[in-house]
């Protein structure tokens, strides 16, 4: 490739004689003083609580506080190289971020900046930093699951698509390693994945950032990296940066998305730290008093959206999101209950709005030209997955119960069982998750139905019974079942389990398979279990894939089949 | 534009309106400003004094014969008496907002407004006219011009009303230029055509 000098030169007075003398004009304001990130600017008398500023210096700021004479604003990036009297411009815009499908596989700043050395990230598409949340006529409740690939978590805590599902535990329990693992797992299905770092090290970062790249998950994946030494504003930004490149793909395509907030304990404590430094009162924990705020209109973003059906012109391509060529019910809202639309415009999104849209579409005399159309931009959703870090196990602290009382259910990690060996070492007893049943596979509801219970049962027991009194035979066995079923949850990291192999397995343990084999067995068994299954009977994986149950007929086929499995096994140990 | 202090500002108001009534009664309201300003520029020149006049181990008394001593004669009655009130509620410390905020009230009632110009060179009065009254149709104002010549403008001129800035000068221009260049160089290099030779022909 040669460059021509004279070629350069014409393009530059091609741009000149383009360009249209123009008067720049804008509101200016000029900074008072500028320290931690903070800057107070005078003037700037009509900027908006929000509006990006453009500094001098190439900076930009988001106006926090209007004050009678100045306002308070905080600075993305370099704030050592603004001075004192520089100029301030409005832009008269909100903050936003690049969105766009070319953002998947970058590692970004929460500004949108690329981090990975790839170069810019070429989009035009914008979106706000802080998007109102979806209404509750946007919505569908949550009813089709997220696959995390963990056995503990699909099975006693599912997660369904929209949900947001706290991590909470202390340092170094494997937090973060259960959001790596869901991402992982997401692999060849359809989710989108966002990855914020928010006060992470960078050395954190970099082997998640090469973990996710070597399982292939950046393939689908954006990072949003906002480290432990970036200034305190853009990490108090980057979960809603990562939130809205998600939205783009939600509200554009309808995709299910996936949001990791990791973790938002630092986010509030640089959010405070902002506050503190803008001179907003302090409250508890030294924290401002909108903190709640600060995570519930982040965490409101994440929802199912519902889906939209309409009867269409048979020649309307199946990409159409224009909700004008809609033919309407002649009777609208009037119409008979199983023919009627869910709103004026004609559209059907409440459940069984397909049905309803057919019923109709068949009525009609001139069936033949028009069609169901689902809208392709919506349905999707975007699931989050909160991380809190705990400070001795002490969930009641300001900014855990706060967000425990926003997201629907927590997953409970504890050094004590990490250290047992059980990982991943969720707490069973007090993980929940109050929305992921609705989505739960019924095949899976079916076979761990009772297996928290179980397992909180038998927790209780072996306190009782390290006190050495005699145990009468169903306490034994019970303790027996209790302490196989921990063993085959244990799973190790970055090897998420196909929801299949996860059924079957666990259908072996809840079955009562493994009560008469040694505890340390267990995991062997599992491995060629299903290695077995798949091998032998790849006709009962599909089936099980497909029917998404475990029916009358499945039960007695499953149960032979792991009982004729135990019994080679068995004689092949001895 | 003058560097303000929020909380300084709001005491200073209640005193510099004070001295509006007064002066305005006395119709000095526009000398008042004059010898303010004067003294406002001497302070921003001379750090010292007004550290001395801030200086709490300097006695109330002592300040108040060296005020006497220094302006009576020089200044009006209304200024040095004013002063002598701040003195005496330990006040003077506030002396240079007193002042901003005076202009801004002067300002006010008058229905002034303050336009600064930036230029490379000295402007000329017709010139001053159709600034003066493009500034007072925008406003609804008259128009006080304040002028600077700043070389680096290169050409055209930058004028200041209030918040507002009306960039109209050569070396925004170039910016712009050199912006858009910029813009459009990384465009095509990450988007795959960089400048090829002969693809500026299509």
């Amino acid at each position: 490739m040669k460059f021509k000098v004279d070629e350069i030169s014409s393009v530059i007075a091609e741009e000149i004689r383009n360009y249209r003398t123009e008067v720049d004009i804008a509101e200016v304001g000029r900074v008072l003083e500028v320290g931690d990130g903070i800057a107070r600017v005078y003037g700037l008398k009509n900027a908006m609580s929000g509006e990006r500023l453009d500094f001098a210096n190439g900076a930009s700021g988001q106006v926090f506080n209007l004050e009678e004479n100045s306002v308070g604003v905080v600075v993305f990036g370099d704030y050592l190289g603004i001075k004192e009297g520089d100029e301030v411009r409005r832009s008269g815009e909100l903050l936003s971020v690049p969105c766009g499908d070319k953002m998947v596989g970058r590692v970004v700043d929460p500004l949108g900046r690329p981090l990975d050395g790839k170069g810019a990230v070429d989009t035009r598409e914008r979106r706000p930093l802080e998007f109102k949340a979806p209404g509750i006529a946007q919505r569908q409740p949550v009813n089709e699951p997220l696959q995390t690939g963990i056995k503990a978590i699909d099975s006693m805590t599912p997660i369904g698509r929209g949900q947001r599902e706290l991590i909470i535990g202390d340092r170094k329990t494997g937090k973060t390693a259960i959001a790596i693992d869901t991402i992982i797992n997401q692999k060849g299905g359809d989710v989108i994945c966002v990855y914020v770092a928010v006060g992470l090290k960078e050395s954190t970062v970099a082997s998640v950032i090469e973990k996710l790249r070597q399982t292939g998950a950046m393939d689908y994946t954006i990072v949003v990296s906002a480290g432990s030494s970036d200034p305190a504003p853009l990490q108090y930004i980057a979960p809603y940066a990562g939130a809205a490149m998600a939205e783009y793909f939600m509200y554009k395509y309808g995709r299910a998305t996936l949001c990791v907030y990791d973790d938002l304990s630092k986010q509030a404590q640089s959010y405070r730290q902002l506050s503190l430094l803008l001179r907003r009162p302090p409250g508890r924990e030294a924290y401002p008093g909108d903190v709640f705020y600060l995570h519930s209109r982040l965490l409101e973003r994440s929802v199912k959206l519902r889906e939209e059906f309409g009867v269409v012109p048979k020649d309307t391509p199946a990409n159409s999101t224009d909700r004008k060529v809609i033919k309407k019910h002649p009777q609208g809202l009037a119409a008979p209950v199983e023919q009627r639309p869910d709103d004026d415009a004609g559209l059907y999104h409440r459940p069984h709005g397909e049905h309803r849209a057919k019923d109709w579409l068949a009525t009609l005399p001139d069936k033949d030209k028009y069609r169901v159309h689902k809208f392709p931009d919506s349905g999707g959703s975007m699931t989050a997955l909160p991380i809190i870090e705990t400070l001795e196990g002490e969930v009641s602290a300001y900014i855990p119960t706060n967000v425990i009382s926003i997201t629907d259910g927590q997953i409970y990690l504890e050094p004590d069982l990490f250290f047992a060996g059980i990982r991943p070492a969720i707490n069973v007893g007090i993980s929940v998750s109050r929305v992921g049943g609705n989505a739960q596979r019924k095949a899976m509801k079916k076979v761990s139905g009772s297996l928290r219970l179980d397992l909180a049962s038998f927790r209780e027991l072996e306190a009782f019974a390290q006190l050495g009194t005699e145990l009468d035979a169903a306490t034994q066995k019970q303790l027996d079942r209790g302490a196989r079923m921990v063993e085959l949850l244990k799973q190790p990291q970055y090897k998420p389990f196909n929801v299949n192999d996860q059924i079957v397995s666990i259908f072996s343990g809840s079955r009562g398979f493994l009560d008469n084999l040694p505890i340390n067995w267990v995991s062997e068994f599992e491995q060629e279990l299903l290695k077995h299954v798949r091998d032998e009977y790849p006709e009962v994986v599909k089936e099980i894939d497909e029917k998404k149950d475990i029916d009358k007929e499945m039960e007695p086929k499953l149960q032979k089949i792991v009982a004729a499995f135990k019994e080679r096994f068995l004689a092949a140990k001895k | 534009m003058a560097k303000v202090n929020e909380q300084e500002m709001a005491l200073a108001r209640v005193y510099s309106s004070a001295m509006w009534d007064v002066a305005e009664g006395a119709g000095q309201a526009d000398a008042l400003l004059a010898e303010l300003s004067d003294l406002a520029a001497y302070l921003d020149k001379n750090t010292e004094f007004g550290a001395f006049l801030s200086n709490p181990t300097v006695e109330a008394d002592t300040r108040k014969k060296l005020l006497e001593k220094l302006f009576r004669g020089r200044y009006s009655d209304t200024l040095v008496d004013s002063l002598q009130v701040l003195n005496g509620k330990d006040r003077l410390n506030l002396l240079r907002s007193v002042a901003e905020s005076y202009r801004l009230l002067h300002e006010e009632h008058r229905r002034h407004v303050e336009v600064f110009v930036r230029t490379a060179v000295p402007l000329t009065d017709s010139l001053r006219g159709v600034i003066r009254d493009a500034a007072a149709k925008r406003t609804g104002r008259q128009a006080i011009l304040v002028e600077t010549v700043d070389p680096s403008v290169i050409g055209g001129l930058i004028v200041h009303i209030g918040d507002e800035k009306y960039d109209m000068s050569v070396s925004m221009l170039l910016r712009a230029v050199y912006d858009k260049l910029l813009d459009r160089a990384s465009r095509e290099i990450h988007g795959g055509r960089a400048f090829r030779e002969g693809s500026l022909a299509a």
